[in-house]
């Protein structure tokens, strides 16, 4: 009888042990998922002013294009991509900042961002964060928040 | 037999505790469930953001039934339009002259709106409000509803034609997700609209 009770009690014990020690790679696995994602200051380049005013003043002027005139827009996107990797590069826009983490609306392309500008006739935002390729001329990704 | 019912439990706990690893893409619901409502400062930007997805909606839906609008053109801000919306919702189409309510799934009524024969179509969306406020709901999304006014006006030539002042209420679902853009994970807010019902037709 003590030694049936000795032995529940080992295995009581290497049971909450194990669970223990579970528990204990859960949190840490939860840590690991939890770091503050979405794009780290350090991949950011600060966007330079000339760059940013160039930008800019394209999205003011798709904002104002006349909605007949699909070839001078369409000729002013390409223009407009020439800046970017492809017009495929995502276009982000900052809402607020939780604790070091940052929350966005739902991204888009660069592409459907100057359409959005053209439909819309309206330009909302200015431009806060670029980043460059590695040859540092073309935009990979670029980040925007409301005026 | 007591080791028996030892063993069991222990596989039982250890098969438990698992932890569930939030994937890209997966529904906020899940990842998010646990989480406190975001706080005011912070759910106004979600309200505003969610807004203008609506003045949105109207432009667009000012662009598609305008005839001076290019068949290709309507048909590419079409593609727009719709993805502002939740898959499956539905919109109410009323007239003064029926009493009927009918109801179109959204792409059905944009393509109707298109093929509107009048020579020309205005649309207008005006006193856009929320009556709803956006409310977190046990899965984590937030809901609310938003009512408009929309002025429609038929003419052909010069002369107006049909002319008719709608209230609607628009469903909108805001939901907290994670997505990868090249290898980088983004925390966004997904806005849908849902089904957008008429309340009110008058002259």
């Amino acid at each position: 009888m003590n030694l049936f009770k000795y032995r529940t009690g080992v295995y009581i014990l290497v049971l909450l042990l194990t669970f223990s020690c579970k528990t204990s790679q859960t949190a840490k696995s939860d840590e690991v998922d939890e770091e503050p994602q979405i794009i780290r200051s350090s991949d950011i380049i600060l966007v330079d002013k000339e760059l940013k005013d160039t930008l800019e003043g394209y999205f003011r002027l798709f904002s104002k294009m006349d909605l007949n005139d699909t070839g001078n827009r369409d000729a002013k996107m390409e223009e407009v991509f020439e800046y970017f990797s492809s017009p495929d590069t995502p276009v982000f826009f900052a809402l607020y900042n939780n604790k070091g983490e940052k929350y966005y609306d739902k991204p888009v392309t660069i592409s459907n961002y100057l359409y959005y500008l053209y439909d819309t006739r309206q330009a909302p935002h200015v431009i806060q964060a670029v980043k460059l390729d590695e040859s540092q001329k073309k935009i990979t990704q670029i980040e925007l928040a409301i005026k | 037999m007591t080791y028996k019912v030892l063993f069991c439990l222990y596989f039982i706990l250890v098969f438990f505790s698992t932890p569930d690893t939030p994937c890209i893409g997966q529904s906020s619901a899940d990842y998010f469930e646990e989480e406190e409502p975001i706080d005011p400062e912070q759910k106004l930007k979600v309200d505003s953001m969610a807004m203008e997805k609506i003045r949105d909606l109207s432009k667009y839906i000012a662009i598609i039934g305008s005839k001076n609008t290019p068949f290709s053109e309507a048909n590419r801000v079409v593609s727009r339009a719709l993805e502002l919306f939740a898959e499956g919702s539905v919109i109410g189409v009323s007239s003064l002259d029926k009493e009927e309510v009918k109801q179109y799934e959204i792409k059905k009524y944009f393509e109707r709106l298109m093929a509107l024969s009048y020579d020309q179509v205005k649309i207008q969306w005006f006193d856009i409000q929320y009556i709803s406020d956006l409310e977190m709901t046990p899965d984590g999304k937030y809901v609310g509803v938003v009512t408009i006014y929309q002025k429609f006006e038929g003419l052909q030539g010069d002369a107006l034609i049909y002319k008719d002042v709608t209230k609607k209420d628009i469903t909108i679902y805001v939901e907290r997700k994670i997505m990868q853009v090249e290898g980088t994970h983004v925390n966004f807010w997904d806005v849908l609209l849902g089904d957008i019902v008429v309340s009110e037709t008058v002259l």
